[in-house]
């Protein structure tokens, strides 16, 4: 399973896969939910074993699945 | 310093044989409450403090008898099994969304008490034989009785019936929001608002951004500040009201308008309110031809503010000696979530 695939199960568990691509902007509605968002970040830290650094947490990181999987790709170099 | 003073409790786990009532219910069949126990539950209930059960109990006949003695409804969450307390104790805290070190139990058996400290050496204890006593300690003291502390109960009440409606709906999370027609009024903060301000900086811990505690006199004179926005947001829903619960304190400075102080009640972590009073803010920024900028203080428990902030487009743009950080908004403007009816009151 790669990242993308690893991330979307995260939204699956949450019940909010659907109709999300890896591609779907999360934040187009304009809002972040503050506990998914955290529940986000801390999926990504346990799963891939990564610390994510607070200059990471930026909004064109988590803005996709894509762009969280780029993240997780760079952090585990 | 602040730190001296005791955490205030916001909820009291009540064993129940030989604790709330004299006997054990299994093998006596019948028991009595304790002498003045109920007093004891309707002053706590009042002060706005949540009551709870972690009882080795047969479910069903332990409810039987709380409603046969009409105490059922004042209990949120109560856990009577044959588990472990510290594992009740942990379950009423996710339940409550609130931490262990507001929590305490009652209960008469010392192992049972030590138990769970073992597990969570944050939870205070009390022996049962001092349940009169309970009144008069200072963590049981309010420092005010607000309106939205007398309602407290009924509020969590609300709240779990929309957690089960959430369990029950089968559609997206947004979908879910959508029906239950959110209403979120902002407006300035008034005199009659201010113990209910004090409240908030002192219970919100998780989603606070700076953690600061301001003083009653000092929350007064921010009131009539002409160089300070200083507002509070009240949610309510089809199943009622959450009260007031959020607030903001922003300074309007040459160059920007700066977020000193934004919190919310966990109760409404997954509403998008922190959002929706930052989508406002930067809108009110743009007005006043200013940027928009935040203080965060990172203080161990408010991880959650932060990636609010920056998932929401902002940058940190300076670090400070003492830990804390500037962060900037860079993005445009942003349209409320289609959800929620956001109202803004004379501002």
């Amino acid at each position: 399973m790669n990242y993308q695939e690893k991330i979307m199960e995260f939204f699956v568990q949450k019940g909010r896969a659907e109709g999300l691509t890896f591609d779907t902007d999360l934040f187009a509605g304009g809002f972040v939910d503050s506990l998914f968002a955290l529940e986000i970040v801390i999926y990504l830290e346990n799963t891939f074993g990564l610390r994510i650094k607070n200059s990471e947490i930026r909004e064109e990181n988590f803005k996709t699945i894509h762009a969280m999987a780029a993240l997780v790709e760079r952090l585990k170099k | 310093m602040e730190e001296l003073e005791e955490k205030k409790i916001k909820c009291l786990v009540w064993d129940l044989d030989h604790t709330l009532w004299n006997g054990t219910l299994l093998e006596d069949g019948h028991v009595q409450l304790m002498d003045g126990v109920v007093q004891v539950l309707e002053e706590l209930d009042s002060r706005g403090i949540l009551l709870s059960i972690a009882s080795r109990n047969d479910y069903d006949m332990a409810m039987q008898q709380l409603e046969q003695f009409g105490l059922a409804s004042y209990f949120l969450y109560p856990q009577i099994t044959w588990g472990a307390k510290s594992n009740a104790i942990a379950s009423i805290s996710k339940s409550l969304n609130i931490s262990l070190d507001t929590i305490a139990l009652i209960d008469d058996q010392a192992v049972e008490r030590s138990e769970v400290t073992h597990v969570h050496p944050m939870v205070r204890t009390y022996d049962a034989l001092n349940y009169k006593h309970i009144l008069d300690l200072p963590a049981f003291q309010p420092r005010f009785i607000t309106s939205d502390a007398k309602m407290r109960r009924q509020m969590y009440q609300h709240d779990m019936v929309r957690k089960q409606a959430e369990e029950d709906f089968s559609g997206s999370s947004e979908a879910f929001l959508k029906t239950l027609h959110m209403k979120l009024k902002i407006s300035k903060v008034k005199a009659g608002d201010l113990e209910r301000v004090e409240e908030l900086t002192l219970r919100t811990n998780q989603l606070n951004s700076t953690g600061i505690t301001y003083d009653f006199d000092m929350l007064s004179g921010l009131i009539s500040d002409p160089n300070h926005v200083f507002l509070i947001a009240e949610l309510e829903d089809k199943f009622g009201s959450y009260g007031k619960i959020g607030l903001v304190l922003a300074e309007k400075r040459e160059e920007s308008l700066h977020i000193k102080l934004l919190l919310m009640s966990c109760r409404v972590m997954t509403r998008g309110i922190g959002s929706a009073l930052l989508i406002y803010l930067i809108g009110l920024a743009q007005n006043y031809g200013k940027q928009l900028t935040a203080d965060f203080i990172d203080t161990g428990r408010n991880r959650v503010m932060y990636i609010t902030y920056k998932l929401m487009g902002f940058y940190e743009v300076e670090e400070h000696e003492d830990g804390s950080v500037t962060l900037s908004y860079q993005g445009g403007p942003k349209a409320y979530p289609d959800y929620l009816d956001v109202t803004v009151d004379e501002i």
